[in-house]
């Protein structure tokens, strides 16, 4: 399973159409290392790393390392398991709470 | 009767449960989990429904009432997918709500990482209750005994129990007598492996991250081998295994772009496998005595 930054890596390397081998190439990496960076939350990176990987996508350092999980009401937290979750945008969120709401009262 | 405690036991009670009452496959969780829960348990499952929220597979929530409700994701067009999601969701009912009536402190945080090693054991359980719920192993082997592996013989499975084709390719390797691996890769690296039981003597397993033969990645790209549906291709020793000769299928997965490579190793059998007996004392001391 994949980190949320492993995810935020393959994302950004797809949209741009660039293979493992030219992120490698262009972050001074191997192949195995960009792949296991985007498929194995073991892996950590170092901040040179993540600068790099940054700058070939252009976008900013704190984009790949927000891993900040959005929050919900405790009474929802309480009482959720969710099942792969991609990512919860806020939109998703709100959806959530709008479905958890409409099946109370059903 | 006191209530099971391994996801293997909870799920091999509702399906006997399932087919002694002549119901036909595939199992329709949303059925039991309703019609089970609420005679048995003062917080029944109920309500199943879809959620329409795109991204999230199945959610387990308690109702202000105090019931459950599994909700699921139905723009899912994978076919088996979304039963093995309600077969995933009411495992963690059964499995773990009362940890968390119980107090178990775990932020949201936590509930959404699934990297933590309480994420993942409940994951893993949840899929392991739904496996053995969805594909009881006595019909399961019933169906695949005697019988040579092939993608249709897969496909032929994956229906009778509206599951995955991965979710069902496990199931074959987890039951079959036969040396095999099954191996998902994404992007020319491996993964993850999963060697059958005869597969693990001969020392088969490929660790996370490994390369995927480059053999095996011409075969992938090359869509006319991928539709020889029932043929596997010969492959040398030293591919897949130092000395063994395998037949590799590969298959397009049925998401996020990952291909599912299922190796049998048809001539392991000439290779003898000894075992190492188990004695006890007696036959131990009656050895020695006799030289």
């Amino acid at each position: 399973m994949a980190s949320l930054l492993g995810e935020k890596i393959r994302t950004e390397r797809k949209r741009l159409k660039l293979t493992l081998e030219e992120l490698a190439e262009k972050t001074g990496s191997s192949k195995s290392y960009i792949w296991e960076l985007e498929n194995r939350p073991v892996v950590r990176p170092s901040a040179e790393k993540i600068s790099k990987i940054s700058e070939v996508f252009g976008v900013p350092v704190e984009f790949l390392l927000d891993d900040a999980k959005h929050e919900l009401t405790p009474s929802d937290a309480d009482q959720v398991f969710f099942r792969r979750i991609t990512q919860l945008d806020p939109a998703k969120r709100a959806q959530l709470e709008k479905f958890l709401k409409a099946i109370d009262d059903e | 009767m006191s209530d099971p405690t391994t996801p293997a036991a909870w799920a091999n009670q509702f399906a006997s449960l399932w087919m002694v009452c002549g119901q036909g496959f595939p199992v329709d969780v949303k059925e039991i989990a309703l019609e089970v829960t609420k005679t048995r348990f003062s917080d029944p499952v109920g309500l199943v429904r879809a959620h329409g929220i795109q991204g999230i597979d199945g959610i387990l929530s308690k109702r202000k009432r105090g019931d459950w409700c599994i909700s699921y994701d139905e723009t899912i067009t994978v076919p088996g997918r979304i039963n093995f999601t309600l077969g995933h969701e009411f495992g963690h009912y059964l499995l773990h709500r009362k940890i968390r009536e119980e107090g178990f402190q775990c932020g949201q945080a936590e509930m959404l990482d699934y990297e933590s090693p309480e994420s993942r054991k409940f994951e893993s359980e949840a899929n392991k209750f739904a496996s053995y719920l969805l594909m009881p192993a006595t019909d399961f082997r019933s169906q695949i005994e005697g019988q040579v592996v092939t993608l249709d013989l897969l496909g032929h499975c994956a229906n009778r129990y509206g599951t995955s084709f991965t979710a069902t390719a496990l199931k074959w390797v987890e039951l079959t007598d036969q040396p095999a691996l099954l191996a998902m890769a994404r992007d020319g690296f491996i993964c993850w492996s999963y060697p059958s039981r005869r597969a693990r003597l001969l020392r088969t397993y490929l660790p996370p991250g490994t390369p995927v033969p480059q053999s095996s990645l011409r075969r992938l790209n090359s869509a006319a081998d991928i539709n020889r549906r029932n043929q596997g291709s010969r492959v040398p020793p030293g591919v897949w295994h130092p000395e063994l000769e395998a037949e590799e299928f590969v298959i397009i997965s049925d998401h996020f772009d990952l291909a599912i490579f299922l190796v049998r190793f048809p001539y392991a059998g000439m290779v003898e496998q000894a075992e190492e007996k188990d004695w006890d004392a007696f036959t131990f001391f009656e050895n020695r005595a006799q030289g």
